[in-house]
């Protein structure tokens, strides 16, 4: 599981986190900022920034928290795969153009695969080294995301020789306030839709030559082409029983009972996108170890002195007594998992026509595309 | 080119405080292709695009520089103030194509440079071990540190492109940073780079001195940068590249005047952050 003890600390007391546990399982939920359960609070976003880069872009989030991604790519040299690409096409009796044509664009389609080496990604956070597993698990959950159509890497390929490596340098700004997973993910998203790539005007195998002039070079993701794809986002999701709720601040993820890393994408259409929806598809779940196991438990009054009950030797007593009390207003970590249920609510929820994950796809698309 | 998007709510924007008043001709570079410096596996052609910076005979002819600058006009530099809120104190610089943003930890990023370099093996340590000295020993006698005993001013430093200039853009950096989060000091700290059209060896009697190179300036000509405490009193001064001895007066007036035309600018966005402040404080 991923870890998010690493960021800060919330320091609530036990009174306050069954407070804010309390009103958010209430129906309808009530949020400490009076949002709507899948309200989002305001962010500043703007792409293209730094000239030096292939794609960059920023976002600030409400809560002070700033990220920068910049995409750098450079042509590699390609390792000569051993696969078996020996096709029986032997030509047929009546060789219409049609056919032929076909087959030798369904040869080309074959051999344009990319691989997953293509694409690197790397985090920076600040305070962490690269080797802490923070940086490293959102590496790879980003990575994951964006390679899981396994169609991505084919935009690199140039020829049988030469393909582009991306570089995808990811900068949190601001110290870890909150589990930036999302903030990542979005700035991800809009620096590779701002992404760029040289013109090729060479032909066929031979040394890669580009356009020079960069008002030539095309999108990674183009926006008027016959394929209309679009990059990854990475939304966290959390409950508090049976109260989905979407976009948590610091405090309100110190009282979930669940919280999930959702990877969604749009599945890839051909032709404009005709009606205003959009056709999504599902990539990764993956759950968050949830700040609040590791919050202070609240005394109940049978094991505190000050009112009148007997106090205990030692905190494994301490800890089974507690076990046994539910009592209403005191706080408890949460133990044990989430129910099928929930959790399948909750994907349906992120899934769901004119919810939440278009409304944030809607939103990046018009700063990217003005 | 940049673009703004809020969702939702309205929210606050960013505001871009007035851009400076000198640079009257557009300052941006020709873009380059970002892969066009590349020296190892290089398979393109270098066409004609990447010229020499100061091609002495198109110098000469209109005394306009690559990007159509005169040889005393600044590049364009823009600065925001308390970018992050998360922070005592932060700022924003660009001059020109070179970006710094602080909340003295140099960190370069992986896309700051022509060529994408992660930290550790990039710019190499020394380099940027050789910032981080300077700057912390530009503004440990500066600011009045006698006021916060027994704390440490950490000035955290991130390169987000490299376009020349670069010292000269950390020091103005961290200059609004460090007035963004309220510690005092008698008077701004700015910076500039200044060069000579001539190289080492020729004996160019009309060689001028130039203000504020880009990195292709600086690649090919003698530069220094230095930074002024108020009008005259120069704080750094650090050149590394060789030069003859006589342009370096030349180069060096020039620089302090270039600081108190940078001064201007930052002080100008001082004082309307300061004003907005004020005008949001209003009941």
């Amino acid at each position: 599981m991923a870890p998010s003890s690493a960021t800060q600390q919330v320091l609530l007391s036990p009174a306050e986190l069954s407070y804010l546990h309390t009103s958010l399982a209430l129906n309808p939920p009530i949020r400490p900022d009076g949002r709507a359960p899948t309200q989002f609070r305001p962010l500043i976003a703007e792409c293209d920034i730094l000239p030096g880069t292939n794609g960059s872009a920023r976002i600030c989030f409400a809560d002070g928290t700033e990220a920068i991604v910049g995409i750098k790519a450079e042509v590699e040299r390609s390792r000569p795969s051993y696969s078996n690409t020996s096709q029986d096409t032997s030509p047929t009796e009546n060789d219409e153009e049609e056919d032929e044509d076909d087959r030798t664009e369904e040869k080309e389609s074959m051999e344009k695969k990319g691989r997953n080496e293509w694409v690197e990604v790397s985090v920076e956070i600040p305070g962490f080294r690269d080797e802490d597993s923070m940086p490293v698990f959102l590496s790879a959950m980003l990575s994951e995301a964006l390679l899981a159509d396994g169609e991505f890497t084919g935009r690199l390929w140039i020829n049988g020789r030469f393909h582009w490596k991306l570089y995808l340098d990811i900068l949190l700004l601001s110290q870890p306030l909150s589990y930036p997973l999302p903030l990542l993910s979005l700035t991800t998203h809009l620096a590779l839709l701002s992404t760029r790539l040289p013109k090729l005007k060479s032909e066929g195998d031979e040394d890669p030559m580009f356009d020079d002039d960069w008002d030539a070079s095309i999108y990674l993701f183009p926006r008027n082409s016959k394929i209309y794809t679009r990059p990854p986002v990475t939304l966290l999701v959390m409950a508090v029983k049976g109260n989905i709720i979407f976009d948590p601040s610091k405090e309100e993820l110190a009282v979930a009972e669940v919280v999930l890393a959702v990877s969604i994408a749009e599945r890839p259409r051909i032709g404009e996108r005709t009606s205003k929806e959009r056709d999504l598809r599902l990539l990764a779940v993956r759950t968050i170890d949830p700040p609040s196991r590791l919050t202070h438990p609240g005394v109940p009054d049978a094991i505190n002195t000050a009112t009148g009950g007997a106090a205990v030797n030692s905190i494994e007593e301490a800890t089974s007594r507690r076990e046994v009390t539910e009592e209403e207003g005191v706080w408890q970590p949460p133990r044990g998992g989430a129910k099928r249920k929930l959790i399948a609510e909750m994907i349906r929820k992120v899934l769901e026509k004119g919810g939440v994950a278009e409304e944030v796809l809607d939103g990046l698309d018009a700063v990217e595309l003005g | 080119m940049r673009r703004e998007a809020y969702r939702g709510n309205p929210c606050k924007k960013i505001s871009r405080p007035t851009k400076a008043p000198l640079s009257s001709i557009s300052n941006h570079n020709t873009p380059l292709s970002p892969r066009l410096n590349s020296p190892k596996h290089n398979p393109y052609h270098h066409q004609t695009l990447f010229a020499m910076p100061l091609d002495t005979s198109t110098y000469s002819l209109a005394l306009l520089r690559l990007d159509g600058r005169r040889w005393n006009e600044l590049r364009r530099l823009t600065a925001q103030i308390s970018t992050l809120p998360s922070a005592d104190g932060s700022s924003y610089l660009e001059m020109g194509n070179t970006k710094a943003a602080v909340e003295v930890v140099i960190g370069v990023a992986g896309f700051a440079g022509v060529d994408r370099k992660k930290t550790r093996g990039g710019r190499g340590d020394k380099r940027i071990s050789e910032l981080q000295t300077t700057i912390q020993q530009t503004f440990t006698p500066h600011l009045f540190t006698h006021l916060y005993p027994h704390s440490t001013i950490t000035i955290a430093l991130t390169i987000l492109s490299s376009d020349g200039s670069l010292l000269a853009a950390l020091i103005n950096a961290s200059t609004l940073a460090l007035i963004s989060a309220g510690i005092p000091q008698p008077s701004y700290i700015t910076a500039c780079t200044a060069g000579s059209t001539s190289s080492y060896s020729s004996n160019d009697e009309s060689a001028d001195p130039l203000l504020d190179l880009n990195l292709g300036e600086e690649q090919e000509l003698p530069f220094l940068t230095v930074a002024t405490k108020d009008e005259d009193e120069v704080v750094v001064l650090v050149m590394e590249s060789r030069c003859q001895v006589g342009r370096v007066e030349g180069m060096l007036a020039v620089g302090v005047d270039g600081c108190k035309q940078v001064r201007q600018v930052l002080d100008g966005v001082v004082r309307e952050t300061g004003l907005k402040t004020l005008e949001n404080a209003k009941i």
